[in-house]
């Protein structure tokens, strides 16, 4: 984020009151922390004096757009405030400007630099505390011997202290950042942090447990390193005041870095201040080395913890989605051939009425083993091992019934591409199904009622003339004897007619449930055309495509199939002209998931019995009426219109489907759609 | 000898009612559907139409509605044998008679009847 300077006087003077209480609040804070860390003749050694470098660098992490501007041009103003009163040397007022500024200018580019979207650091993030740790140790290693080169040119020391001034302004330079600016950081980032992995505001915001481990833990190591001191041991301070990272790991592994800074601030101020007042003579860069290592190990750890603590929170939020998911999931293993069951969530467990204990470790082939789709189940199979995807309707099958799912699956594939395991999501369409059943029952009701008003109107004008036939007989007995005896013939045929299509009524309304054996659908085709052979005029040519041999067993009645294969035949032949052609084909077909067109039927195995015309075609409304009962397009007299209708009835009985590819002038192409019946089931 | 034009698309319902119709003495023309019945209404003069009423090619109701515009006086008779498909027979009932037909006669019926109802229609005309 770079600093937005104002671009008009009017913004620049509505910015005013807020960016000068930042640079007021600045200024206070850093010449209080001056003040305090100037005041501890010890904190002058161990250079905890160099605090107020822990306040820039963590106030400009924390500082967005115009603030970052406000907040160097405080820093500025402090420590010209700090120099002048220090040094009261206001000869070299030119040379102090100089130096004064190098801090917060270093400070400023290096800190937007890491905030920078390039980088990919906005501070929330824990990586780029990870990047931040870096800045630290770079701003101070650049800016103190800067600060020590000029503070040797005018004069303020000696060149020869150079060697040992550096390091030492480095290193306290460090600790004073790396105690303060990470403190700072956490502070702004819980006001503010948005990151998916840090721990949320929350579960961290100080209370009792948290307060006591950050507080009180800190404080009692330092009394404790207090003590080891006190017992003027030299030998238990050398090892003991390592004992200090226990605390500070303890708090960086339960709360993460922010609460790991608050931690190094405490203790660091607490051993300065119990070695302040014992007057410990030990060397400063010792003490200083000591606790820039807590803070960079407190840090450190605590990020990592962090992240890590991110990605089991979201590892487990997942996992839990995906357990609590009101869709049925199963994860199947493809390192084996078996294709086990790697996981399975609580919805699957309650639609196949099967604990998990169960279904674990079993195929997922035998959640849907005694079912009838054995087919489909066994394609399904095919395409997870090509890691394929699939969609599919099939049975599961549970211990007290079936349900009808639909499966529809896709491989999982890590990182690298490969899949070492195959997603099933199952929905359960059972109800859908049901109402699909029902609906079909509905619209045959609807057509049933078509078909009785139909047979009515039909019957009627059969009855009627039956009736008034026999009256005119009579009354044309005596001088019209050929009229009578034609009325007679006339009657005669006219209820043979009403028998036949009472007889086709009953074809059409029966029952859906009925079970059929399944036959040979081939030799049933050949079988029917042999009967209507007769009936297709010499001139048309007659293609028929079947292959001899078994294509394939459907479930249906061979009268079925003479009745479909009669009316479509004849419909063809009512259709094309003398010298046109009727093809005839059977064979098996395969409806992939996701085949889109009207009427296609549901994916799986079928055969399907193809009857196609170079007739004339039908246009687009007849088409679509083509299946009414008693919608016919022959004239007067010529067929009832029930032909295809009693072909639309047997082919839902069965649970195929029939479509039908017609454009005027080219013709007609009826296509029906029998389920293929399993091997393994013939009885 | 009056004429009728009788509009008809089922031919044995046709041949019988024209049968009965000649042996009562009239002249009967006889239109398959209701396309052919509005040629001949256009050039023979008709003293009474039966026409079914549903049927292909302009079916009764256009007919009568057709006849309306054209020949409002002419009476008619309706026929109907229920409606395939949609409509009810009541349906069918009222609509034929808000459309000017004077009755409505329900197949299979006894073809007397018919022909007394023709007889009481033009009596009625007539006066």
């Amino acid at each position: 984020m770079n600093p937005q300077f104002p671009t008009s006087i009017r913004e620049f003077t509505r910015a005013m009151p807020m960016g000068l209480a930042v640079v007021a609040g600045y200024v206070a804070a850093h010449y209080g922390l001056s003040l305090l860390s100037f005041n501890l003749e010890i904190a002058r050694n161990v250079s905890v004096w160099f605090l107020p470098g822990g306040l820039l660098f963590g106030s400009l992490m924390v500082a967005r757009g115009r603030q970052v501007g406000w907040v160097m041009a405080g820093d500025f103003i402090a420590r010209m405030i700090w120099s002048a009163d220090l040094w009261a040397v206001p000869a070299n007022m030119g040379w102090l400007t100089i130096t004064t500024s190098i801090s917060p200018i270093v400070y400023g580019v290096i800190t937007t630099t890491l905030k920078s979207p390039r980088l990919g650091a906005g501070f929330q993030s824990s990586t780029a505390v990870m990047g931040l740790v870096i800045g630290m140790v770079l701003a101070p290693a650049i800016v103190a011997p800067l600060m020590c080169l000029t503070y040797a040119t005018v004069g303020l020391f000696a060149w020869e202290n150079l060697p040992t001034l550096i390091p030492s302004f480095l290193i306290g330079d460090l600790v004073g950042i790396g105690t303060l600016a990470p403190l700072i950081m956490a502070l702004g980032s819980l006001a503010r942090d948005r990151s998916p992995h840090a721990l949320p505001w929350k579960a961290w915001r100080p209370h009792g447990s948290v307060l006591a481990r950050t507080v009180l833990l800190p404080t009692v190591a330092a009394l404790a390193l207090y003590a080891v001191v006190h017992s003027e041991r030299p030998e238990i301070y050398t090892s003991g005041k390592f004992l200090m990272f226990i605390p500070l790991t303890m708090v960086a592994l339960r709360d993460g870095w922010r609460g790991a800074s608050i931690a190094i601030v405490i203790l660091n101020f607490s051993i300065v201040l119990a070695l302040t007042v014992h007057q410990v003579p030990i060397a400063a860069i010792d003490i200083q080395l000591l606790l820039l290592s807590y803070s960079l190990f407190a840090l450190i750890l605590g990020v990592v913890i962090e992240e890590r603590r991110g990605a089991e929170h979201l590892s487990a939020l997942l996992s839990a989605a995906v357990h609590s998911s009101p869709n049925a999931v199963a994860i199947i293993d493809l390192t084996q051939p078996e294709q086990r069951l790697l996981f399975v969530n609580e919805a699957l467990t309650a639609l196949s009425a099967r604990s998990s204990g169960a279904l674990l470790g079993t195929s997922w082939r035998d959640l849907h083993g005694d079912s009838l789709d054995g087919r489909r189940v066994q394609d399904g199979s095919e395409r997870i091992k090509n890691r394929q995807p699939i969609d599919l309707e099939v049975r599961l099958t549970r211990p007290d019934g079936q349900s009808i799912v639909r499966a529809k699956g896709g491989p999982v594939n890590d990182q690298k591409g490969r899949g070492t395991a195959y997603l099933i999501t199952y929905f359960d369409i059972t109800a859908e199904k049901h109402t699909e059943r029902i609906e079909r029952e509905r619209e045959k009701l609807i057509s049933l009622g078509h078909l009785a008003s139909g047979v009515a109107h039909e019957l009627n004008n059969l009855m009627h003339p039956i009736i008034n036939f026999a009256k005119l007989a009579e009354k044309r007995f005596d001088t019209d004897p050929d009229r009578v005896h034609r009325y007679h013939d006339n009657i005669r045929s006219l209820g043979i007619r009403a028998g036949e299509i009472v007889q086709k009524v009953l074809l059409f309304a029966r029952p859906q449930q009925q079970v059929r054996g399944p036959i040979p659908l081939a030799d049933a085709v050949i079988d029917a055309l042999d009967l209507i052979r007769t009936r297709v005029p010499p001139t048309v040519t007659l293609t028929v495509s079947v292959p001899d041999g078994s294509a394939g067993l459907a479930r249906i009645e061979s009268t079925e199939v003479t009745q479909i294969v009669t009316n479509l035949v004849l419909n063809a032949v009512h259709a094309v002209p003398k010298d046109g052609a009727i093809t005839i084909a059977v064979d098996a077909i395969t409806i992939e998931p996701g085949a889109k067109g009207a009427a296609v039927p549901a994916p799986g195995r079928y055969l399907r019995l193809v009857v196609a015309d170079t007739g004339q075609g039908m246009d687009e409304e007849t088409r679509c009426r083509v299946f009414e009962p008693f919608f016919s397009t022959k004239p007067i007299g010529e067929g009832t219109g029930l032909g295809l209708s009693v072909v639309y009835g047997i082919v839902v009985a069965v649970g195929g489907a029939i479509t039908v590819d017609s454009a005027v002038g080219t013709g007609t192409t009826f296509s029906v759609f029998l389920p293929e019946a399993i091997d393994d089931e013939k009885d | 000898m009056a004429r009728i034009l009788l509009v008809e698309d089922a031919p044995e319902v046709r041949e019988s009612i024209k049968d009965s119709l000649e042996l009562a003495g009239f002249e009967v023309d006889e239109a398959p559907d209701g396309k052919v019945a509005c040629e001949l209404l256009a050039a023979r003069a008709y003293a009474l139409m039966i026409t079914d009423l549903w049927m292909p090619n302009l079916d009764g109701l256009d007919l009568l509605k057709h006849l309306r515009k054209v020949n409002p006086k002419l009476p008619v008779i309706a026929i109907s044998g229920g409606a395939p498909g949609r409509a009810p027979i009541d349906y069918s009932v009222a609509l034929a008679t808000t459309y000017g037909a004077d009755t409505v006669f329900h197949k299979p019926f006894d073809n007397d009847d018919l022909v007394d109802a023709v007889n009481a229609l033009l009596l009625q005309y007539a006066a």
